[in-house]
């Protein structure tokens, strides 16, 4: 009779052990015995879904080819992506959603930078691990948001050390600088790396023209430039207006350099400028998607034709080298974790990332604490109209 | 058996309804909104919070032009200026919450006022012209604003608190958007039983007659402007502080579109057909959003957002082809029938 009273008492002791566990070894949410919830906030529609499509097709490039792997620690991926249309609002709602419905662990993809800017008191509040690879803002790592990692050069960075390498590899010491730029934080961003890089080398700035965001028509803005006697242009449009820009400088029929920030490395560009845009130089931080030789584009090139329709695969761009890389990354932090899978974990295990090589389509990648950015190092590309397509005109360069 | 709808006296005149089960009714709808933050989780209560943010600024629209006539695609600029005049006031002067609110309203309704000038002139399209260009020119102070407006960063807002104690969206705030949202619809429908609001239907019906019947048009369209941009501007408030992040990118021109598909949707001129098109366009929305989302789990999830946009825009010319009085419209039909029932007059 004791021992029996001694066995339940131990049946019970051993059950309040279990429940006061319980609490530290429960998974936090998105993390299932047979598969992991990652959430993306990308827009779908209108003319900005040409950065969340892309980058959407490679994240479910990734998806299909982790889980055909036989997944993380046998969890499977699964990806909800959330739609935003490019409205801050709307991304608000949209992380909401995949925090609150969708259960995810981790973000991957966090639509452009306002649009993260007006997320952040979510995924602050939430200790979401997220990682940003479309649209990097100094606001997002400075100061440092711990859960948010951000991979690529912020427009200022890319610039600034393209335009320095131009100046020293093309001997561009003489030239007569001038900017066209977008009134608005992204331009003022491109400005930035403009304004450092001539600095850095004891150059002045010629002219420097700002227009208008959403301005259709550039001949007063370029006419300026040609006046001032520029041969060097730093074109700070997006697509279009970059595109308009080149359209004229080939009308007045001056012969300039001319550098544009990655936005214009989408083939609409050169699409919509013809023969304008023959030699125009990009600043980006990642080879064109074209550059299949390279190991890991041509390695996402093949699993895209292995598991998308063609036309999807004709949607992909530079966007979805980031997003590979993001999901990559994503992938050795959850892997470092094991089975034992916590936001924590993942944030410590992305913090602790060295050298993180994505086999050639960015620069490798190293945070640190308080470090939230990385791949920073810019790439100098050429439009060539012939191909319709961009070439690599430099190695990665320098970020200092 | 209820034939008819007499009024004996002007008490029943006045009140704003003589019916038992709409007062029944409306209490026990504000008593469930009241109780969802218990029952829902947090996402959909971050839904109908955002539901009632924005019926409080489609009611402001209604005032001006479902009741008074004055087409305005303005009302993005004044939902900026709310929003914006909230957002500098706390983050400058430090003001309480509602004080804020306030701020937004205020700032907006003084913008209405200057607005509101040409009206005195403009009709029709040509009004609705000026007001958009009102919306546009307020886009570019806010992103010329420096660092006032935070230009085209964006500007933070800080979490809401009230007497010293912090709100969290889904939670604390909502229920002081429900209170706002109340008083409201409370003002909005006491307005419009009003002198005030005779002469703002007097107005939408003919101007020259309400003229000739001695209704001052300079006094009563500024008014008109006044209070539907001080409602707007009080939704812009509260969703400065419900999104804590204040950017142009969410004040276009579609906004002031979306907000006037709602008031069309619901019935022009109705405060109940306001708050059913407000239901309407954004249960669609969300509705639409949750059946394609949940669709575009695959590989189709690229093509799946862009037919749910086709979806949307084809079910509000749906029912706009085959629905014109809109929601209310539809519910006065229902109601007509099952009161007269088995007569159809």
């Amino acid at each position: 009779m004791r021992q029996t009273s001694h066995r339940i008492r131990a049946l019970l002791g051993l059950g309040l052990l279990g429940a006061l566990a319980a609490p530290a070894l429960a998974a936090d949410p998105g993390v299932f015995d047979d598969r992991i919830v990652i959430g993306s906030v990308l827009p779908q529609t209108g003319p900005p879904s040409l950065i969340g499509k892309a980058a959407v097709i490679a994240l479910r490039v990734w998806e299909k080819d982790v889980n055909a792997r036989g997944g993380i620690h046998g969890r499977k991926i699964d990806l909800r992506v959330e739609e935003d249309a490019y409205v801050p609002q709307r991304s608000v709602q949209a992380v909401k959603k995949l925090i609150d419905v969708d259960k995810v662990f981790a973000l991957l993809g966090t639509s452009g930078s306002s649009h993260l800017l007006a997320m952040m008191p979510t995924i602050e509040e939430n200790q979401i691990p997220a990682i940003n690879f479309a649209a990097v803002a100094g606001a997002h790592f400075n100061p440092p948001h711990k859960t948010v990692f951000n991979i690529g050069a912020t427009y200022c960075q890319e610039i600034n050390g393209v335009l320095k390498h131009l100046i020293t590899a093309r001997k561009l010491q003489g030239a007569k600088f001038a900017i066209i730029y977008q009134d608005d934080d992204y331009g003022a961003d491109v400005k930035c790396g403009y304004d450092m890089a001539l600095k850095s080398m004891g150059l002045k700035s010629t002219i420097e023209v700002p227009f208008k965001r959403g301005a259709k028509d550039f001949s007063a803005e370029v006419l300026a430039v040609q006046r001032a006697g520029a041969t060097f242009v730093l074109t700070g449009g997006i697509i279009s207006e970059t595109a308009t820009m080149l359209k004229e400088i080939q009308k007045n029929g001056m012969n300039v350099v001319r550098l544009a920030p990655h936005p214009s490395h989408l083939a609409p560009v050169i699409a919509l400028a013809g023969s304008a845009a023959e030699g125009l130089l990009v600043a980006d931080y990642v080879p064109p998607i074209t550059d299949t030789d390279t190991q890991g584009i041509g390695r996402l090139n093949a699993l895209a034709y292995k598991y998308l329709s063609a036309d999807d695969v004709k949607a992909m761009n530079r966007y979805s080298l980031t997003g590979i890389v993001a999901a990559q990354l994503m992938e050795s932090a959850l892997t470092a974790c094991g089975r034992a899978l916590t936001r924590a974990c993942v944030v410590q295990k992305l913090e602790q990332t060295k050298n993180f090589t994505s086999d050639g389509i960015m620069a490798p990648l190293t945070f640190g604490p308080n470090i939230r950015q990385s791949g920073t190092r810019p790439i100098l590309l050429k439009a060539n109209t012939a191909t319709g397509k961009f070439e690599r005109a430099s190695d990665f360069l320098s970020d200092k | 058996m209820r034939s008819g709808n007499f009024k004996q006296d002007y008490r029943q005149l006045l009140s704003l309804t003589d019916s038992v089960p709409v007062i029944v009714w409306s209490i026990l709808l504000v008593l469930a909104f009241a109780l969802a933050p218990l029952l829902l989780s947090k996402y959909y209560v971050s839904l109908l919070l955002l539901l009632m943010i924005t019926a409080v600024g489609v009611l402001g629209l209604n005032l001006l032009t479902g009741s008074t006539g004055l087409i305005s695609l303005g009302h993005s600029g004044f939902l900026a200026v709310g929003a914006y005049a909230a957002g500098i006031v706390v983050n400058k002067l430090g003001w309480p919450m509602p004080l804020c609110i306030l701020a937004g309203g205020v700032c907006a309704a003084l913008a209405g006022l200057v607005v509101g000038v040409p009206s005195l002139r403009l009709k029709g399209l040509y009004l609705a012209i000026t007001t958009m260009a009102f919306a546009v020119i307020i886009n570019h102070l806010i992103l010329n604003g420096g660092s006032l407006t935070g230009g085209s960063e964006g500007l933070s807002v800080p979490q809401p608190t009230l007497f010293g104690v912090t709100l969290a969206a889904e939670r604390g705030y909502y229920f002081v958007v429900l209170a706002v949202l109340v008083l409201a619809v409370f003002v909005a429908l006491n307005l419009l039983r009003s002198r005030v609001g005779r002469a703002f239907m007097a107005i939408r019906e003919h101007d020259i007659a309400a003229r000739a019947m001695g209704v001052d048009l300079m006094r009563w369209k500024l008014l008109a402007f006044m209070v539907s941009a001080f409602y707007t501007g009080v939704a812009g408030g509260l969703l400065a502080y419900y999104t804590r992040y204040l950017n142009v990118d969410s004040f276009s021109l579609l906004v002031s579109i979306e907000a006037l598909s709602m008031l069309i949707v619901g019935g022009l001129g109705s405060v109940a057909g306001a708050l059913l098109g407000t239901a309407f366009i954004f249960g669609l929305n969300e509705g639409l959003g949750l059946f394609f989302g949940a669709l575009g789990s695959g590989m189709l999830s690229t093509a799946a957002f862009e037919i749910k946009g086709i979806v949307y825009g084809l079910a509000i010319v749906l029912f706009l082809r085959f629905e014109p009085d809109g929601l209310i419209g539809r519910w006065r039909d229902i109601k007509h029938y099952w009161t007269h029932w088995p007569f159809r007059f």
